[in-house]
This record gives structure tokens, sequence and C-alpha cells, in this order.
């Protein structure tokens, strides 16, 4: 006996007088109960249970209404448009010019605004 | 004639014979060598005999289930301990949590681990006297790895090879969660040990 089994000498010793706990006297007529029911649910694979009509139909009719939903309802046939994308439409009465002398002196010398401000077509 | 010589057999033989040869005679030796043992590991580690009957059964359904998982090179003993060392450890662990969440359980955490009353069980030794209920008591209070340990050397008397091998932890450290385990106990014994 070492010096640690003699520190806990006493309580060794009633550990190892604890009265044994047997199994009770059906042991094994549960035992073979649960066998048998183990063995069932063995052979009844996850396949098996998933395979059943009461679970195929209900899981047909859910994918047919998926379906009809994805093709015939077709919730992006509206073609929805970004307004900040969209590039600005062309005005066609108005005309580019790119500097002042492309403008018909006529034209300007007609209008009121150049009238007011005459320093321009000097 | 047969059976005489299977029960002659090695727990290893028996297994063997289960495997190759799907002998059930051979599991149902293996059922009588080992259930008592096992019980007694088991209650000591749940403290609940309907809990305990209810692991060794799965435990045994486990090897007649997956006989096949059973390497030759271990211990049979050895495998089996395993088995309902880890159904213990779950059962545990899931009363453990029912009692946390069980309001009709609130205040009395020791109660889903009272020791049954042995008077109705004949079925349980009938001379477990106060001590025993005491020494139990304090066995569910140590630390479930140290107890686990405890309970295979000084109830079970394992070797520390075995409960190595049983834990799947080296020696070294089976032998410190039983040092570990024995002076959690005795504190909580010192009542009894200080006299």
């Amino acid at each position: 006996m070492n010096e640690e089994e003699k520190t806990y000498k006493k309580l060794l010793d009633d550990l190892k007088n604890l009265p044994k706990v047997d199994a009770p006297k059906n042991f094994e007529t549960e035992l073979l109960r649960k066998i048998n029911s183990s063995e069932l649910e063995k052979k009844e694979s996850f396949w098996d249970r998933i395979l059943t009509p009461g679970k195929l139909a209900p899981a047909a009719v859910a994918l047919a209404s998926a379906a009809i939903i994805f093709f015939v309802v077709d919730i992006n046939s509206e073609e929805m448009e970004d307004p900040l994308n969209i590039a600005p439409r062309l005005r066609e009465d108005l005309v580019i010019i790119e500097s002042i002398e492309e403008i018909p002196v006529e034209q300007l010398k007609k209008s009121d605004r150049v009238k007011e401000e005459p320093s321009i077509l000097k | 004639m047969k059976d005489r010589s299977l029960s002659e057999f090695t727990d290893e033989e028996l297994i063997l014979e289960f495997q190759s040869n799907g002998n059930e005679k051979a599991f149902e030796i293996l059922v009588q060598r080992f259930k008592n043992p096992l019980t007694n590991y088991v209650y000591r580690f749940l403290g609940d005999y309907d809990s305990c009957v209810d692991v060794v059964q799965d435990t045994f359904v486990k090897v007649y289930r997956y006989k096949d998982n059973y390497s030759s090179l271990a211990k049979f003993s050895t495998w089996i301990y395993t088995i309902a060392g880890n159904l213990a450890r779950t059962e545990y662990q899931r009363k453990r949590r029912r009692n946390f969440f069980s309001i009709s359980s609130f205040g009395e955490e020791d109660k889903a681990f009272d020791i049954p009353d042995n008077s109705n069980r004949p079925d349980v030794a009938a001379d477990m006297n106060l001590k025993n209920e005491i020494i139990q008591k304090a066995l569910l209070k140590v630390r479930d790895s140290y107890r686990e340990a405890v309970i295979l050397r000084d109830v079970q008397e394992l070797s520390y090879e075995e409960i190595a091998d049983i834990m799947k932890i080296e020696v070294g450290t089976v032998k410190s969660r039983i040092n570990r385990g024995r002076a959690e106990l005795q504190k909580y014994l010192k009542d009894i040990y200080n006299d």
C-alpha cells in the first residue's frame, strides 16, 4: 500500500465495502424486448420512412404548386428600372453648341436677351 | 455440451463467436457475466437505480447491434465499460439539465439523485446503511471525470491500465484524477473520518 492509499485507508475500505448493486431479475426479458424493438427500427431505414405515400403525396403537391407559382406568376416580369441609373432623355428641340461663335449672329440679335447684354456681340 | 464449452470461453472468445457465427448464446453469457458489475458501476456513477438499469440495457443493445465494431485487439471488458461509461455520462448530463430547467425541482438539487428506498427494492442490496448513503451522496458531488476514475478503481477494483483504456487517457492522468477524486470525497466526508 502506498502513502496515498494509507492517507485514504478508511475511505478506500468503505468504498470497497459498499454494497454491490445487482441488475433486476427481469433484466434479460427487458433487454430482449429492447433489442427486438431496436431491430425493428434498424430494418425501417431512412428512405423507407420518407418514401411512403402519406409523405410523398403532400410533397408532390407542394412541389407542383411551387412550379406553378414560379412559371405562371412571374413576379419579375415587370422590369423595374433604377431611376438613378437611367441616362437622361435627349431633348430634340435643343441644339448643342460648343462655342458662342457657332451661334448665327442674326438669331442672337433677334432675341431679347442679347439686347439687354450687347457686350456679348462685340 | 456446446453451452458448457461456451461458458468456459473467455469474454473475447465469446464476442468473437457472436461476431463470426451470430451465436446468441455467446451474447447471453456475456450479459450474465457483465450485467451486475455494470449495474454497480453505473449506479455508483448516477445514483439512480431506474436510470442505471436503462443505461446498462442500452449498453448491451449497443453491443448487440454494433458487435462488429469490437476489435479483438482490445479487452472486451474495456470496450463494454467504455460504452457504459459514455452512456452513463450522457444520462447524467441529461438529468442534470432536466433538473436545472425543471420548475418542480427548483431548490431541490439532490432530489433527482436520491438513493432509492431499498426497503421497496429487493433487487438492491438490502443492508445499505446510513453511512453508505452518505458516501453515495458524497460521490455524486465529486466532479464527473474524477468520480468515474474513483469508482472504476476503488469500487470496481480495475487496474490503472484498464481505467486508462476505458477513459482513453494516460495512466498518469488516471492516477491524478483518482487522487483528486479521493481528496474531494474525503473533504465531503470529513465529518465521518474526523471522528
